[in-house]
């Protein structure tokens, strides 16, 4: 199954093309429209509702957005025929109803995460830790976290890199970093040799997870549109994905010429499969593991009796897969008996 | 996998459950009351608590023969549901036990002479006391909630294996409680037979001494120990005493029944104290309590886990993991027990299918966990 289109980039894909149709519903909408103040009430009303279901309690926000557009795409014919009842939106086109919709859950969902990420920026990452890695540097800190905050606020607006920042979200709330960094410590095995002496960075675990969250945050912006280029999900070839995320290093290196161009580089190969990269990038082999994992995470799955944890469970079933999907076989072993010690 | 109950029907469930467990906490003290040499002020409260158990478990037996007959399903509730455990555990205590033990209580021993020689005679008067472990067995139904509530193959499985462990100590109690191999009644029997003799004694004895009857008496019964009373006409309003203090009537007052015996030989008669044998039964019945009570416990616990790990739980998560698309947990395989046919299968169900379904499931599209339905509110 290795190969330039294995099923992660087909599943990369049909994640982007939903979201940039999302996005252009959503564009549609900011056309003049004769909504008014209740029927806007009525839509931020319907998306109360949804945001407050059960199912999506335990949900991040952009992860709650994913679940609502998920919901309406594929229940969009009856959701267009209910919304021209008497009840809803009679006088109004169903398609503008649902640009509207869409308009609406964008920006609640950009309100609510901006946030969310701020407070990681501005006080869950020691910066100083890029000083440390890269000694030839001097990193100014809080100029690097304004920076940061505003490059993650524009990634936000774009509705597909907030797509990428869904994983991310989930990483970062279930402390994934630092329990599984601690057990990496703690076994010392091949992912521990692989960061520390193949990569070269002799940090803590605390350090690698600050520099981790820094390269999580930076590695959407392979899916960033701007100026009419294409994003990552275009290109469906692992070579090409590659000579893509090196254009886009260039262009990330330009906004933040702080950060080392080897670190800019490990945060957007952390969207490559591992039999593109090279053989020092241990952090994007990982990380890339771990946004995949968090990428089809549940926040509302639960240990099943008679059942490995659901950590355990992706990576056991990821690993006869590693080949066409990309991932590193001698991590997903080690991830696999690491969940098993963290009950995860 | 689990039946939503109608709330009545749980709410009666519940209540039959915890008259189950009042029943074991009730076998447990009446016994113990017994060997501690308690006297009625202890039990009779607990012979009552008896009744009324056995009356509840009667009334629930009949309502669900019923309900099953009128729902053509007799044969099911009977045999699959395991109806005559129901059975077994209510009427026939309710005849041969607590009814006539709360009878001679409530109506004295006078009034229920002759039910007491109809159910002596049905011989099976010996078994009745000791089936009351019968009662335990409607504890499954408690440990069938307990453990893997969702999985009514370990429910059936575990309380099957549990039946048959737990009916066969039971039954063999029963066989050689009714043969008299076990149990004191045997030789109950020979100490009021004995006394007996020794009352046809005491007139012989008067005449051949030419001393008096009371005399004679005293000679045979004075440093008896088991002889609270002997009396001419005991049942009479005024007896004559020949031995002891008070009145039959008192005694009987004082003594917990079942723990003394008329011995009657002509206008003559005596009471013979029984509490020590009855202490000697009761501690068998402890014994056997605590047997039945602990091979339950570890049959439902360690044998259930077995099963459950093994077996209901693989099945459980493979079933899941085949019918819903967004399932993927990977079934959690002992490697010590990898050979076995079961987890081979879930071996395969890990290795083979789950990263088929995952591969499939990378080229459809994502599904959303909010349901249409979830709109009704809105």
């Amino acid at each position: 199954m290795r190969g330039p289109d294995g099923p992660r980039a087909k599943q990369g894909k049909t994640e982007e093309r939903e979201a940039r149709s999302v996005h252009a519903e959503a564009a549609s909408s900011r056309k003049p429209t004769n909504m008014d103040t209740a029927e806007l009430d009525k839509i931020d009303a319907f998306l109360e509702h949804l945001f407050s279901l059960p199912d999506m309690r335990n949900e991040t926000i952009i992860g709650a957005e994913y679940q609502i557009v998920n919901f309406i795409r594929s229940n969009l014919a009856r959701l267009q025929s209910a919304f021209r009842g008497p009840q809803y939106f009679p006088d109004l086109d169903p398609r503008e109803t649902l640009a509207m919709v869409f308009s609406r859950l964008g920006k609640r969902v950009v309100a609510g995460a901006s946030p969310f990420f701020e407070g990681i920026i501005r006080t869950g990452i020691d910066f100083n830790i890029l000083n440390k890695v890269r000694k030839d540097r001097v990193i100014d800190a809080s100029l690097l976290r304004e920076k940061l905050v505003r490059f993650v606020g524009e990634m936000l607006d774009d509705p597909v890199a907030r797509l990428q920042y869904r994983s991310v979200s989930y990483i970062f709330r279930s402390n994934a970093l630092e329990k599984y960094l601690r057990a990496i410590y703690d076994r010392k095995g091949c992912i521990y040799n692989e960061l520390v002496r193949m990569q070269r960075s002799p940090l803590s675990p605390e350090e690698y997870a600050a520099y981790f969250k820094v390269f999580l945050l930076l590695k959407p912006y392979a899916y960033f549109k701007t100026d009419n280029r294409n994003v990552l999900s275009a290109y469906p070839g692992a070579e090409e994905k590659r000579r893509f995320t090196g254009a886009c290093r260039g262009r990330l290196e330009g906004r933040f010429p702080e950060i080392d161009p080897v670190d800019v580089q490990l945060a957007l190969d952390a969207n490559l499969p591992e039999f593109v990269l090279e053989k020092w990038e241990a952090a994007a082999r990982l990380l890339y593991i771990l946004s995949a994992r968090y990428a089809e995470y549940d926040p509302n799955l639960r240990s099943d009796r008679g059942a490995e944890s659901p950590d355990r469970s992706w990576y056991g079933v990821a690993r006869p897969l590693c080949g066409g999907f990309g991932y590193y076989r001698g991590f997903l072993d080690e991830l696999y008996m690491i969940a098993a010690d963290l009950h995860i | 996998m689990s039946k939503k109950r109608h709330p009545v029907v749980a709410v009666l469930e519940d209540f039959v459950l915890l008259v189950i467990l009042a029943s074991i906490v009730q076998i447990f003290l009446d016994d113990l009351a017994v060997a501690l040499g308690r006297g009625r002020a202890w039990r009779d409260p607990l012979l009552l608590a008896g009744l009324a158990i056995d009356a509840v478990f009667s009334v629930e037996f009949i309502a669900r023969a019923a309900g099953a007959l009128a729902g053509r399903r007799f044969r099911r509730y009977f045999i699959v549901e395991r109806g005559w455990v129901d059975l077994l555990c209510s009427l026939p205590l309710l005849a041969f036990n607590s009814g006539p033990a709360a009878w001679t209580l409530l109506a004295g021993s006078a009034a229920t002479g002759g039910l007491a020689a109809i159910v002596k005679s049905l011989r099976v008067v010996k078994a009745v006391r000791v089936s009351r472990v019968l009662r335990l067995i409607r504890i499954l139904k408690i440990f069938g909630r307990i453990q893997n509530a969702d999985s009514r193959m370990a429910q059936r499985h575990v309380s099957n294996a549990a039946m048959i462990g737990i009916f066969s100590v039971v039954l063999v109690i029963v066989v050689l409680s009714a043969t008299g191999t076990i149990g004191v009644d045997t030789l109950a029997a020979h100490r009021v037979a004995a006394c007996e003799r020794s009352l046809a004694a005491i007139g012989p004895l008067a005449a051949e001494t030419g001393s008096s009857v009371a005399n004679a008496a005293l000679s045979v019964f004075g440093d008896n120990p088991d002889v609270a009373l002997v009396a001419f006409n005991p049942s009479s309003p005024r007896p004559e005493i020949l031995v002891g203090q008070g009145t039959l009537a008192a005694l009987e007052a004082s003594l917990p029944a079942g723990s003394w015996a008329l011995a009657r030989s002509g206008p003559l008669g005596a009471v013979v104290l029984l509490g020590d044998l009855e202490a000697i039964r009761a501690r068998y019945d402890l014994a056997f309590f605590a047997i039945i009570m602990t091979s339950t416990i570890l049959f439902l616990v360690v044998y259930a886990r077995t099963f459950a790990q093994g077996v209901s739980d693989v099945v459980y998560v493979i079933s899941r993991g085949i019918r819903e698309r967004d399932y993927n947990l990977r079934v959690r395989i002992d490697p010590d027990r990898a050979d076995e046919e079961l987890l081979e299968f879930a071996l395969f169900y890990n290795d083979v299918f789950l990263p088929a379904k995952r591969r499939r499931d990378a080229d459809r599209a994502e599904r959303s966990r909010i349901k249409l339905d979830d709109l009704a509110g809105f």
